[in-house]
């Protein structure tokens, strides 16, 4: 089903539903952030929605400072429905991506009920994108309730789930258009797909054997420039370790989700000081092969949509299609 | 996961330097209680609010009325644990990971290799191939320390020796007085002991060193690589497959794990 907004309606649009739900914007380069009448479309946030999923702290227990006290679990449990319009297609995707592994995890479960996520797709793709070689069709809106393409007049909106119908049912400010916008929508994205296709370096993956990529002599020269500061997972759309700590302030305590990043030396540190992954070069080595082989070998798609924030943000300037070719071409 | 509040009903210090100590803890809910089943093999995390988690193999066989863990003081949590007094209340996530597959061992005979205080998931395994001792061939344990005050579970050995359906062989590192028994390090005793790997298991769990040098001698007596079972551990901190910390290549040690065959481990990258 399409819809069409003209371009003049998409801020009241905006302001009406914010009246019935929570609605979340890019409103800046940074990230996203409540609807008050900014919005910055014009290209991808540096920020991806990652964080309503998985929020930078998450209270999983509260409980008394004391030996012997009971925990009391908490809940997050989001009091209206949230609306985060602008979520651009590689990010959603991300977001499918690491419901892979969380989708029964209560805390995650429970904020992707209450979301409804509208797409926006990019008018061309930014300097270091390379999502459709990872296999992401941003046209399928993988991952979002309804996705927005801008045109001349205003946008053509693509319903994709249920979620999606039951919101833009009764929109006054939308019209229902026919086959000729559903004809221009499949035309784009045939375009699309024609000059960008997948990358073949990921069917090479798939067929590389584990042990040699693991033992290969490229990833000494790759990791060499690393600071192994994290900058990559945590603007990653698809990075997802999490560090459990218990914070204590006074009497009172709360246990806590915090992001964590595979690139710190205490994440595989033992209490009795032994580190399998000892050196900055396995600690890059591990990220890496988490991403194109062991994801890739368990669901079939890599952990990774190709938004290329990575590459951007790196203060080393390191880029990940050295990485994967290095990787592929063994 | 929530932790179920456990009491310590029971603390024992196992080591003459008090770095162990056993915990008999009992989930205070009494429906939790009755429901709480295990294999041996798996683990629980222990939950100290306030400090943190950390996961501890499970020492206590399936029909043992408390949860018994042997925690050794090394770290954060550990530590505030050891300090803890009994009747404290603390928290218990479990039970995780694999455990062994004990349905697969009936019928053949069980060797099981253990070095130093990773004798704890191995001492649950014993206790319920005893207790079920028709299903099993031969039993043999080989257990080693590197002195007397070292070992654990001291009465239960004397017991063991007695019995006449378990071979068991203890040996300290070096000569020490007082002791009479065997004294070298596991795999030399390993080596004298010489176990048939002909329609056989052997569980191994120790440091790496002893791992190290027990295997050859394995494969010489005939184990196959499919039969000989060791057990991982890494750094947790969600101990259900989520957080990622504990991966060994593709291989999450507290879903996957941490019980592994060593034919798996060889497809695994060496990074443990």
């Amino acid at each position: 089903m399409f819809y069409f907004l003209p371009r003049e309606a998409l801020k009241n649009w905006l302001s009406e539903i914010s009246k019935v739900h929570e609605v979340f914007v890019p409103v800046s380069p940074s990230g996203f952030g409540p609807y008050e009448g900014k919005l910055y479309l014009e290209k991808k946030t540096k920020l991806s929605a990652k964080e309503f999923f998985l929020p930078w702290r998450e209270v999983i227990l509260k409980f008394e400072a004391r030996p012997g006290a009971l925990p009391s679990p908490v809940f997050f449990e989001p009091v209206k429905e949230r609306i985060i319009f602008g979520v651009r297609p590689c990010d959603a995707k991300g977001l499918t991506l690491i419901e892979k592994v969380f989708g029964e995890d209560p805390f995650f479960q429970k904020r992707r009920e209450k979301t409804i996520l509208l797409g926006l797709l990019c008018k061309e793709p930014g300097r270091e994108c390379f999502g459709w070689a990872m296999g992401v069709n941003p046209f399928a809106g993988e991952g979002l309730d309804a996705l927005f393409l801008e045109q001349a007049e205003g946008y053509l909106v693509k319903l994709l789930s249920p979620k999606g119908e039951k919101l833009f049912k009764d929109q006054e400010a939308f019209e229902k258009v026919g086959e000729e916008a559903q004809n221009s929508f499949k035309k784009a994205e045939k375009e699309f797909l024609e000059k960008h296709p997948k990358a073949p370096a990921l069917e090479k993956l798939k067929e590389a054997d584990l042990l040699k990529l693991y033992e290969a002599d490229f990833w000494e020269g790759l990791a060499l420039p690393c600071l192994n500061c994290g900058i990559c997972t945590f603007l990653c759309p698809t990075c997802y370790c999490f560090d459990v700590q218990d914070e204590v302030v006074g009497l009172e305590g709360e246990r806590v989700r915090l992001p964590e990043a595979c690139m710190f030396e205490l994440y595989s540190r033992h209490a009795s000081g032994h580190n399998p992954r000892r050196s900055p070069v396995a600690r890059f080595r591990n990220r890496f092969m988490h991403k194109f082989k062991y994801f890739l070998d368990e669901y079939g798609e890599p952990l990774c949509v190709g938004c290329g924030r990575c590459n951007e943000e790196c203060p080393a300037g390191i880029n990940l299609w050295e990485v994967i070719r290095a990787m592929s071409t063994l | 996961m929530i932790p179920y509040p456990a009491r310590i009903e029971r603390t024992v210090v196992e080591t003459e330097d008090g770095l162990l100590k056993s915990f008999y803890l009992r989930l205070l809910d009494e429906e939790a209680s009755r429901e709480f089943s295990h294999r041996p093999g798996q683990f629980a995390m222990l939950s100290v609010l306030g400090k943190g988690e950390c996961p501890i193999g499970i020492a206590s066989a399936p029909s043992e009325k408390l949860l018994m863990f042997t925690v050794f003081r090394t770290g954060l949590v550990t530590d505030a644990l050891h300090r803890l007094p009994e009747g404290t209340i603390i928290g218990l996530r479990g039970p995780l990971g694999n455990g062994y597959p004990l349905e697969k061992f009936k019928g053949k005979n069980v060797v099981l290799i253990a070095g130093g205080f990773a004798v704890t998931t191995l001492r649950a395994t014993l206790v319920y191939l005893l207790e079920h001792r028709a299903d099993y061939g031969e039993i043999t344990m080989i257990y080693g320390a590197r002195n007397p005050g070292l070992l654990l579970y001291k009465p239960e050995l004397e017991a063991w020796k007695k019995r006449d359906d378990l071979k068991l062989y203890l040996t300290i590192d070096r000569e020490a007085p007082g002791w009479d028994g065997l004294v070298g390090f596991v795999p030399q005793i390993t080596e004298q002991v010489a176990p048939s790997g002909e329609n056989a298991v052997a569980l191994v769990c120790g440091p790496p060193i002893m791992i190290k040098f027990t295997l050859p001698v394995l494969e010489k007596c005939g184990f196959k690589p499919e039969d000989i079972y060791l057990s991982l551990e890494n750094r947790m901190r969600c101990g259900l497959g989520l957080c990622h910390h504990c991966n060994v290549g593709p291989f999450l040690v507290c879903k996957d794990g941490p019980v592994i065959t060593l034919a798996e481990l060889k497809k695994l990258p060496p990074e443990y």
